[in-house]
């Protein structure tokens, strides 16, 4: 958990104390509970996926959430749990959509497709265009192995234990990666002298 | 100094931070006594700026599917050895929702009679004949393609081979696999076997029609771009359009009406199956 205070990390307790109500209901079956799960997390994984370069991001997103019904009787653990639980899904998807692909000899670079954004979307988005297209530019600049840790931690919330498991790697090895993805990132915005 | 010697300071810097201040930043927040104010900007603009909203058309078609299969997993008559048939048998070893997802998703069978039970419980049958709102139709004929399944996409019909012009073809296959879907007595598997055989003769035909169309007529049949190029199967048009049509009347999911209870202020909180497992 993560709940340091900062409005950027308010998602991972986003449903609150409502969060074993929620799960009991959906296990149950209660379209009302999926729905809100469905809302609370989709935007998160959806741009992990679209960040990572997925092929057709919003396929994954429908395949992450039907592995999250199969498997959720099996989910034991609080809120920052089911999203990090979320998130491994996703990576894993990610994984078998590149196997899929590079089967296929058709492994696409990173293109950030514009999505049409919501009305409310708008003006956050006037406001934030020029940082998040910064912010986007470095990612995709990292290495892929350096971007994965730091995406997952950031976006997904993850802790460093729940990324080596995730990505296969050992603790140790995971935290050295990250603290070379931050170094990366450290010399890209100052080599572009403008703060974020 | 050099590239290479800042390049050495940078990575210094980082390595003797502790894990606890790294965590400070990657949740965006500046470690006491360092002046990294630009790594946490960096880590709050990814946190706040790169998740993205499904368009309505796409969760309005994930939902329905997420529905279905909650729906069939929490249904206890799926599970064979289940309560009922044992029930003063202490369980051991395998949960007994193992067993369940694994009848439930362990065969192809299974997942294309989901996916395609949801398509056409979500759109009154008439996804299976194309006769849905374009992006809605395209939404769902991409979410039924994954599973092997074929339903026309909005382009499909646009060479006039499948519909009468006022649609009352597609509409009556509509109603039938419509029909089907509330009012076979199977349930589960042999419920989406069912209905995706009453679902897909509309579809053979269609795709027959198609494998005959015109050289000049580009084929789109719903399947995704074969050649990877990067065509979307899911429609990125205007999503504010999505809303009024993307839900037919008389959903039986419910969702793009009021997926919380009324009397729930928090919206969460009130399970919609007391006593559920």
């Amino acid at each position: 958990m993560h709940d340091v205070g900062s409005k950027g990390q308010r998602h991972d307790v986003a449903l609150g104390e409502s969060f074993e109500g929620v799960i009991e209901a959906a296990r149950a079956g209660g379209d009302w509970a999926w729905a809100a799960l469905y809302r609370n997390l989709a935007p998160a994984v959806l741009g992990y996926l679209r960040a990572q370069g997925a092929s057709e991001p919003e396929d994954l997103l429908g395949e992450v959430f039907v592995q999250v019904v199969r498997g959720l009787s099996r989910f034991e653990g609080d809120e920052a749990g089911f999203r990090s639980w979320v998130f491994v899904i996703a990576h894993h998807r990610l994984l078998d959509e590149r196997r899929a692909l590079s089967r296929r000899a058709e492994q696409r670079a990173f293109v950030e497709v514009p999505d049409a954004p919501s009305e409310q979307d708008v003006c956050q988005e006037a406001l934030n265009s020029v940082a998040t297209d910064r912010v986007r530019r470095i990612l995709d600049r990292l290495p892929p192995a350096q971007r994965e840790v730091l995406l997952m931690r950031i976006l997904g919330g993850l802790t460093v234990e729940d990324v080596a498991r995730a990505v296969g790697k050992r603790v140790g090895a995971t935290k050295a990666l990250q603290r070379r993805g931050l170094a990366a990132v450290k010399r890209e915005l100052e080599r572009e002298g403008v703060p974020l | 100094m050099s590239a290479s010697s800042g390049n050495r300071d940078e990575m210094g810097r980082i390595w003797g931070l502790r894990d606890e201040e790294i965590d400070r930043l990657l949740a965006g927040q500046v470690p006491a006594g360092q002046e990294l104010d630009d790594l946490a900007a960096f880590s709050r603009t990814v946190r706040e700026s790169l998740p993205r909203t499904p368009s309505p058309a796409v969760e309005n078609a994930h939902l329905a599917v997420i529905a279905e299969a909650a729906r069939l997993a929490s249904d206890p008559a799926l599970v064979p050895g289940g309560q009922t048939e044992r029930p003063d048998r202490e369980r051991v070893g395998r949960p007994r929702r193992r067993t369940m997802s694994s009848v439930i998703f362990g065969t192809l069978a299974a997942k294309i009679a989901t996916v395609t039970v949801a398509a056409a419980a979500a759109t009154g049958g008439l996804a299976a004949t194309g006769s849905l709102p374009a992006p809605a139709q395209d939404a769902v004929a991409s979410a039924v393609s994954h599973v092997g399944v074929h339903f026309p996409t909005s382009q499909d019909g646009e060479d006039g081979t499948d519909a009468n012009e006022d649609g009352t073809d597609a509409n009556e296959h509509g109603k039938t696999v419509s029909d089907t879907a509330r009012t076979t007595d199977k349930t589960g598997r042999e419920k989406g076997e069912e209905v995706s055989g009453v679902a897909s003769t509309k579809s053979t035909e269609h795709r027959r029609d198609a494998e005959h169309r015109p050289s000049d007529v580009p084929a789109n049949d719903g399947l995704g771009d074969p050649a990877g190029n990067g065509s979307p199967t899911v429609p990125s048009g205007n999503p504010t359009g999505y809303g009024q049509d993307s839900q037919p009347s008389g959903n039986p999911t419910g969702y793009g009406q009021d997926s919380h209870p009324s009397g729930n202020p928090t919206g969460y909180g009130e399970p919609s199956h007391p006593g559920g497992p």
